[in-house]
């Protein structure tokens, strides 16, 4: 096999050589495996295997009423344990695909004879599916690149595939939604949409029926797994558009994209949450008017082939006229009778940036979606951020069909990441692409080193320059590693639902409270009890505590949640009758003050106060909440609405307790509340049932009525007047005597 | 499909971080004799008659003949001071004459003073002279136009059971009005004050509520606030904007002009729009702005630049939830430099007959960039452990 000839030469058999690259190609696809499932490993292993976060808890208890219940109880699902009294057809208003793929992965490891506990198969599929994703990435680079000689030539293309393989396995802003235990859409979502970009560009390439098919089948499962499918359903038609506008239009693009419309959205109306979206709703309106365009220019490419260009001219402008006024009429019409809906809020807050803040602050207050400062791109993509551009330099120097769909993609990416922050993770493929593009390109000129062997004249020179720029690159490289190690150690690895922190010997040390007070609930309520937070800890509460909730992060009815938020933003009078009409039992406070968690409910108040304000602005007024220097306090000067407000009662109620000799101080806004004022905080209508370790979920009863008809503010007042100083002390010590119910 | 709600910057920096402060008018120190203006009207009349009722006299001979005529008169004189309050109709014949607005002025201020029988009154209170120079009264007089014109629009669509106690929206300049500004002792404008119907006649600085010129969205926030104090229907508040037929006519003839443009010189256009060069540069900048943060300075309106109390500029402004306008441009023309750098890089290197020194000189430069870039990132991410070389 290796021979050495009489020159000294080596030789090797091309065989053997083949091989050995396919066997490293392999041996690097397991190392990328092993980084990106490694590197998302760390809660798993400083904590626990446990869901994150809030989301996954619904996720995670779908998946399991699928399992247990099977696929057609699972598509019925009318849960009522959730947005009581309403209840929400769960079935029919989610995106089944990850549950489903759960599921069957469940079953088939069953099968064979590894019965997995259904909840690490949740933890750990999102890992699983990132090292997928890097062998999707792998193939979808190859394509993008491998007919152009520009931007990849000889064998650059598979260093550029390998290099954007391994940016994708370890990338931040991809980690940030696929670390173990945060079993969300995403997680399954990015694969898919890798494989479905892979399939359209061979599709294109190929012109081929079969490939398109395959395509769609992706789409579909895309569709059914992540709601940003929207992006795959914008993204190819714009990128046919622009195919068709530089005046590319083969019978090849004619045939896979139709092809790819026609099957993908038959397919995805599948979905019963989708139904007729995609030919009703206007975000879906771009692939289908491409698809009518795509008909006209075929008939138009036929007839230029067959008129005279005189003629071909005339009939194309008269055609166009009549097309177009044809098209804006029905689709005015089509608006005015009701057949199509208008945007989707959500999504229009995606052009027109101003619109959620003014009209859905619902929307608004998400922090998902607020828009990304500059810091967040390079937090989460390194160096690969300032060599995006320089990719899609490489890709305007040979416009393929392939290198037009990178352009595209980055563009459009690059502004939906900037207006929402969540979405740097659609971005991040594309950057990974364009960065492994710009890097082989960099390498390849710098690496070759057919002059420095032959003994050009300057050499020493050359070397040294290509050892530097090598070296340099290379370093930024091994500096990208570090990065996203301490990146996602630091940042993207805590479950959420356990805290942790540092005491002062460095030691850690793990905030369990939200488990704590979950599992109190749990045992200690009566199974049909109705527990009232903010909608954040909705999935928490289904998911954990097992208890019926108001409003949860579906955040599917504004009303309710605004009627939650109203109960919590006015006086205990008012909040009463709320309470009462929803048939609240149970409410659950988020408080940091002891702590110094800032995430807490009283930094979350102006959202229900503004989207409260937005039902009844003339109850609700969000500057009252500020005091007249328009500063948000919590101390002895907060504002009055502020002071009356249910909330800010439920959360500093006995605060004052925990410092017997001073003030108390607020250690997440840094306020002092002065002994006598923390003191006289004092609430009528609910009583303390639980507190957590360190204070940080706070639970209340509301009281029975009383028995006489008598309301429970004067009740209280009464019960003041008559208590001695010594038998307001005991009643403040008294624990609720309940009984542990196993 | 969310997760958290996320934590609002006010309500760790206070509400009026970004909100205008209003500016200062300085008008002449007012010359102010407190005008004495209790008159006997229906309220006060009501309690007279009440405290009448509570004499000893009346409680011992309530029916005798003096007392029906003293009851009597005192009922007459309530009614009569009644029928001088100012009425919604008195108002509309008097002072509005078919306008949506009512006009404060040097005339007719006074009946501020008087008690409004059965409306509320929304005055606001402005200053657009050229003397004066409020850049917010210019700002804020089209909105307040707007709402009230608005309102007058609906609420021909309404029966008055429906419409309830009518809103009468007011404007009054300082041009034409300082005799009022005098009298209510203003310093700055613009401000809009809310008065309650009342029974009693006033002083003009018995203010109801007063609005607070906080948020950005204006109008929006003007309509709550009057649907919260006049506890007026929303509805009658929707906001109707008279279409603008000068911008109409402007937009036609650009969009004709345009036309015959492309037709005459469709050639050239499709020439320049073929051209690759202005689509690449056209894709730089933009994802270059974008991956800069800049659309998070549009969304959020950021201030370009800080100064801190001793009067010290900052340039970044620490943490993930913030960002200076001129943020974006330090970190936009780090990513541009690096860009072109980097390509120019690639271009000497694939250049054969290159000495070489080329390169060297450009990855140092491309070196000592990054090592900025992390620098920056260094003063947003305060824990961020890592840094090429520590520039500052």
């Amino acid at each position: 096999m290796v021979t050495i000839n009489d020159q000294g030469y080596i030789t090797v058999n091309d065989r053997v050589l083949k091989l050995l690259k396919s066997l490293l190609i392999v041996l690097i696809f397991i190392s990328i495996t092993i980084a990106a499932v490694s590197s998302r490993l760390f809660s798993v292993i400083r904590f626990e295997s446990i869901i994150h976060e809030f989301d996954p808890w619904f996720n995670f208890r779908a998946t399991k009423y699928l399992v247990h219940n099977g696929f057609y109880k699972f598509l019925n699902w009318f849960d009522d344990k959730t947005w009581y009294p309403l209840g929400r057809v769960t079935g029919g208003t989610l995106y089944p695909g990850l549950m489903v793929t759960s599921a069957v992965i469940h079953n088939l490891l069953a099968k064979i004879g590894l019965p997995i506990d259904i909840r690490n198969i949740c933890v750990m599929l999102a890992p699983a599916f990132s090292s997928l994703t890097a062998i999707a990435m792998y193939f979808l680079t190859l394509e993008l690149t491998n007919d152009s000689e520009s931007i990849a030539n000889g064998t650059a293309k598979a260093t550029a595939a390998l290099f954007s393989a391994i940016f994708m396995g370890i990338t931040p802003g991809y980690i940030s939604r696929s670390v173990a235990g945060s079993y969300d859409n995403e997680a399954i979502a990015i694969t898919l949409l890798m494989i479905t970009f892979y399939f359209w560009i061979k599709a294109v390439k190929l012109g081929s029926v079969f490939y398109s098919s395959v395509t769609a089948l992706f789409y579909f499962y895309m569709v059914s797994a992540w709601g940003g499918y929207v992006f795959i359903t914008n993204l190819i038609p714009l990128h046919v558009f622009v195919l068709l506008l530089m005046g590319r239009f083969t019978h090849k693009i004619y045939v896979s994209y139709t092809t790819w419309y026609v099957l993908g959205t038959l397919m995805s109306m599948q979905i019963p949450f989708v139904g007729f979206l995609p030919i009703r709703s206007n975000d879906h309106m771009a692939p289908l008017g491409v698809f009518g365009l795509i008909q006209l220019v075929l008939i138009g490419d036929f007839f230029k082939s067959q008129l005279s260009r005189k003629v071909f001219i005339k009939l194309a402008i008269v055609s166009g006229v009549v097309v177009g006024i044809l098209g804006v009429v029905g689709l005015i019409l089509a608006t005015k009778i009701g057949l199509i809906a208008p945007w989707t809020g959500r999504f229009y807050s995606l052009w027109d940036t101003n619109y959620a803040k003014i009209h859905i602050p619902i929307i608004a207050s998400v922090s998902e979606h607020q828009p990304t400062p500059w810091a967040s791109f390079f937090f989460d993509l390194n160096f690969l951020i300032w060599l995006f551009p320089v990719g899609v330099w490489f890709c305007f120097q040979d416009l393929t069909d392939g290198a037009v769909f990178v352009i595209i993609y980055s563009v459009l990416a690059s502004y939906f990441a900037g207006v929402m922050v969540r979405l740097i993770l659609t971005l991040a493929p594309i950057v990974c692409v364009c960065g492994a593009i710009a890097i082989t390109k960099l390498f390849e000129v710098y690496s070759d080193f057919t002059d420095v062997v032959k003994g050009k004249s300057d050499n020493f020179f050359t070397l040294f320059s290509k050892l530097t720029v090598l070296g340099s690159f290379g370093f930024y490289l091994f500096f990208y590693v570090k990065h996203c190690t301490w990146v996602t150690e630091n940042a993207y690895s805590s479950p959420s639902v356990v805290l942790s922190s540092y005491a002062a010997d460095g030691s850690q040390i793990l905030i369990d409270d939200y488990r704590e007070a979950y599992y109190w609930l749990r045992m200690n309520t009566p199974e049909d009890a109705k527990v009232m937070a903010w909608w954040d800890y909705g999935y928490q509460i289904g998911g954990m505590a097992d208890r019926t909730t108001f409003v949860d992060n579906n955040t599917w009815n504004n009303t309710h949640i605004a009627t939650v938020g109203k109960a919590m933003a006015v006086s205990e009078e008012k909040s009463e009758v709320i309470m009462r009409q929803l048939g609240v039992d149970y409410i659950l406070v988020i408080f940091g003050g002891v702590l110094g968690y800032s995430g807490d409910d009283i930094n979350k108040f102006l959202w229900m106060v503004r989207i409260s304000e937005g039902i009844w602005p003339e109850e609700v007024s969000e500057r009252g909440y500020f005091t007249p220097r328009g500063e948000y306090k919590v101390d002895d000067n907060a504002a009055q609405a502020m002071k009356d407000s249910m909330l800010y009662k439920m959360s500093f109620y006995r605060f004052g307790e925990l410092f017997p000799s001073g003030d108390a101080i607020d250690r997440v806004r840094g306020q002092r509340l002065s002994r006598s004022y923390a003191e006289s905080i004092d609430l009528n209508i609910v009583e303390e049932v639980f507190t957590s370790e360190n204070w940080l979920v706070r639970l209340y009863k509301l009281k029975e009525p009383d028995n006489l008809g008598r309301s429970l503010l004067t009740l209280k007042d009464n019960e003041k007047k008559l208590a001695t100083k010594k038998g307001r002390r005991l009643r403040v010590n008294k624990k609720p005597s309940l009984d542990l119910r196993v | 499909m969310f997760p958290g709600t996320s934590v609002p910057d006010e309500s760790r920096r206070g509400l009026r971080a970004s909100s205008p402060p209003p500016s200062k008018v300085f008008l002449p120190r007012p010359n102010f004799s407190f005008i004495p203006a209790y008159k006997l009207h229906s309220r006060a009349v009501k309690e007279h008659v009440e405290q009448f009722h509570s004499t000893l006299l009346y409680s011992l001979c309530p029916n005798s003949l003096p007392m029906k005529l003293l009851h009597s008169i005192f009922w007459l004189t309530a009614i009569i001071q009644l029928s001088l309050a100012l009425t919604y109709k008195q108002l509309q014949e008097k002072y509005l004459k078919g306008a949506n607005i009512l006009k404060i002025d040097n005339k007719n201020y006074k009946l501020i003073e008087e008690p409004r029988e059965d409306f509320e009154l929304i005055l606001f209170i402005t200053a657009n002279g050229a003397e004066v120079n409020c850049r917010l009264c210019k700002e804020f007089q089209p909105p307040f136009e707007i709402l009230a014109n608005s309102y007058a629009t609906n609420k021909a669509d309404y029966s008055d059971e429906e419409i309830g106690k009518p809103v009468v929206f007011a404007i009054s300049d300082f041009t034409y009005s300082r005799k009022f500004f005098e009298a209510l002792k203003l310093q700055n404008v613009p401000k809009i004050f809310h008065y309650a119907s009342t029974e009693k006649a006033s002083n003009a600085l018995n203010v109801d509520n007063e609005y607070d010129f906080t948020a950005a969205d204006f109008i929006a926030h003007l309509r709550n606030w009057i649907t919260a104090t006049t506890k007026v229907d929303p509805k009658l508040l929707e906001i109707h904007i008279p279409p603008n037929y000068n911008a109409i006519a402007t937009n036609v003839m650009v969009a004709l002009i345009l036309l015959i443009v492309i037709y005459k010189k469709y050639e050239l256009i499709l020439a320049f729009l073929g051209n690759k060069n202005l689509w690449q540069g056209l894709s730089m900048v933009t994802i270059v702005a974008f991956i800069a943060g800049h659309m998070f300075n549009t969304i959020r309106n950021t201030q370009y630049i800080m100064v801190t109390q001793s009067g010290s500029p900052v340039y970044v402004q620490p943490g993930h939830q913030q960002q200076l306008g001129v943020e974006t441009q330090i970190v936009g023309l780090l990513y541009g430099s690096l860009f072109a750098l980097s390509v120019l890089l690639y271009k000497a290197g694939a250049n054969k007959e290159g000495s070489g020194w080329l390169s060297i000189v450009i990855s140092i430069f491309v070196f000592l960039l990054y090592s900025g870039l992390i620098g920056v990132f260094h003063l947003k991410n305060m824990g961020y452990p890592y840094s090429l070389i520590r520039l500052f």
